[in-house]
């Protein structure tokens, strides 16, 4: 058949039989595939409306799945799976309690219900303001290209794929001892630096670096605030001679590594400081303290006010923000809003009482912020009220 | 503390390739809805839908070993429910409706060509069906979404323990991860690693 052909009812279906057997011409599967979007497409016939038929429907289906494949499992009766057995009555009070208020008053039920998002807001982006040793102040993001400033015998360039490289300058052919950069985001920013010994850092949102524009002899010290992921070179670039140890300094604690790939959480509105590392070694030490620890690949060292606890934890889920997730791992409901805070810039108010449960899962951080409140929405135990760039958290 | 979490499709798929009938249950009880709706509408009869629904999921479930979880749940369970619908309408007394339609189709239609295309418009407009209900029954097909799943649930539905659920879940999410790339929208949920 092609579609010029006139179809008569034996060959509609001798065609549905091969389109079944899998043995139709590629013309004829776009025919019967196109056809059957447009049935699709068109509208219902009415609707199925009786909640209990549907209800019976799907028991009944199941039913029969059970007895043509031999599985044993039965599904579950709704509503009351999550509740422990003592509250068995009282859930079903309540469930029958509910349906009720909900056939009563269908359309303002169903407002209580969901969560409310007056607007959507979109995900952060790669964005930064790199502040020079002389006090200028650039914006950093996604229009600039290329050599954007020059100092102490340093080139500062921005690549196409909007990281900061920071480079010797070929012409002097040395590096003077010059001052420092602070390289910030804002909330809803995250950025990626190359520093002139080629350490590369990543910086979540709300984050800032500190770094001499030149390392020179001796140690080589950075300050950071927030959270930044170091993937620190072993070979010194610029003086050449012998390991410089690299220091990341935060207000708690000083890193201190050779040539090693770690993540450090120093957000001041977080109660500990994180230090998660991947590869190599590094030595974690409490400020003005003689209490400090050394990690292994794998092992996390979690400083607390009183205590540095070291144990294993899950890389990826330390590391997502750097790739491109949300993955929650234990997660408290807190914990998990202060990371939605600083990527899609809200302001997080609470109500209701506080739940008691963590949740685990995976979001992209590409996503609008709503996609991320759906998910945690889903688990049934919190709702949100978005408006402008205020999040009300409803706990249940 | 309890853990709460959302079992992507994704997870689920790989749980149910294993020949977990708890995956299994919660996969029907996320898409039966929507798939009756779908074939209802085709078939206009809410036997015949049925019976296609039945047929859907015991196909599925019988073909669970050769299933690829790198293809979307959706998109496998939307191919056999055309399938099953095409076979009714092929099995039915009366089939003018169907043909006229198809006729004029062949005369004023459309053909969409690009199969990529094809797939996408039929999750879309299956994904429809429940939205364009009234309220009170999409409530009803709704609250099938809330599940709330172990891995000690599915690890004694496989058989094997936790702990072998757990690594199995972190060496598929890894492997999805990689060719789902950092873009994809990656849906997968894995408590207690």
């Amino acid at each position: 058949m092609n579609t010029r052909q006139k179809m008569d009812e034996n060959k509609f279906r001798d065609t549905l039989d091969k389109y079944i057997r899998d043995e139709c011409s590629p013309e004829d599967i776009q025919l019967m595939e196109s056809w059957y979007l447009k049935e699709t497409a068109k509208e219902s016939i009415a609707a199925a409306d009786d909640p209990a038929l549907m209800m019976n429907y799907r028991k009944s289906i199941w039913n029969e799945i059970k007895n043509q494949t031999g599985i044993t499992r039965n599904l579950p009766s709704r509503g009351v799976r999550r509740l422990v057995p003592r509250l068995a009555l009282a859930a079903s009070v309540l469930l029958v309690l509910s349906a009720g208020l909900y056939y009563y008053s269908g359309s303002i039920r169903k407002k209580q219900y969901g969560s409310v998002y007056e607007n959507d807001l979109s995900p952060g982006n790669n964005k930064a303001y790199l502040t020079l040793a002389d006090g200028r102040k650039l914006l950093l993001d996604t229009a600039s290209r290329g050599e954007i400033a020059r100092e102490s015998g340093i080139r500062i360039r921005k690549t196409a794929t909007g990281q900061l490289v920071y480079q010797l300058d070929k012409k002097q052919g040395h590096a003077n001892e010059g001052g420092y950069n602070t390289i910030e985001t804002p909330v809803g920013g995250q950025y990626m630096v190359e520093l002139p010994d080629g350490t590369k850092v990543w910086l979540n949102a709300s984050s800032s670096l500190r770094f001499p524009v030149n390392f020179a002899s001796g140690k080589r010290i950075v300050e950071l605030s927030g959270e930044g992921y170091f993937e620190v070179a072993r070979k010194v670039q610029i003086q050449g001679t012998a390991r410089q140890p690299f220091v990341v300094h935060t207000s708690k604690q000083d890193i201190e590594v050779l040539g090693t790939h770690f993540n450090v959480n120093a957000y001041s509105d977080e109660p500990d400081t994180k230090t998660t590392l991947l590869e190599g070694l590094v030595r974690v030490n409490r400020i003005n303290s003689a209490e400090s620890v050394q990690l292994k690949p794998g092992e996390q060292a979690v400083l607390s006010a009183t205590v540095i606890r070291v144990g294993t934890t899950d890389i990826e889920a330390e590391t997502d923000w750097k790739n491109g997730y949300f993955i929650l791992a234990h997660e408290s409901l807190e914990g998990i809003m202060r990371k939605v805070a600083r990527w899609y810039d809200v302001d997080v108010e609470y109500s209701g009482k506080p739940v008691n449960t963590t949740f685990g899962g995976i979001v992209a951080r590409s996503n609008n912020i709503s996609a991320v409140l759906n998910t945690l929405e889903a688990t049934g135990s919190v709702k949100f009220i978005l408006k402008g760039r205020k999040l009300t958290v409803l706990q249940q | 503390m309890k853990q709460q979490r959302v079992v992507s499709d994704e997870e689920l798929m790989y749980f149910f390739k294993q020949g977990s009938e708890i995956a299994f249950a919660e996969i029907y009880e996320r898409y039966w809805g929507k798939l009756f709706l779908h074939a209802r509408k085709l078939l206009k009869d809410d036997e015949e839908a049925r019976d296609v629904i039945q047929e859907v999921f015991t196909q599925f479930w019988q073909r669970a070993a050769s299933v690829d979880i790198s293809v979307a749940l959706s998109s496998y369970l939307y191919k056999i429910v055309r399938n099953r619908i095409f076979d009714h309408i092929k099995h039915k007394k009366v089939v003018n409706d169907y043909l006229s339609s198809l006729t004029q189709f062949m005369e004023e239609g459309v053909l969409l060509t690009d199969v990529d295309l094809r797939e996408k418009e039929l999750s879309a407009l299956i994904e429809r069906e429940i939205q364009a209900l009234p309220p009170k029954m999409r409530h009803i097909f709704e609250l099938s979404r809330k599940q709330h799943l172990s891995y000690k649930e599915i690890a004694d539905s496989l058989g094997i323990s936790e702990h072998t659920v757990k690594s199995q879940v972190s060496n598929a999410l890894r492997i999805l991860k990689s060719r789902t790339g950092v873009a994809g929208i990656v849906f997968l949920f894995l408590s207690g690693l």
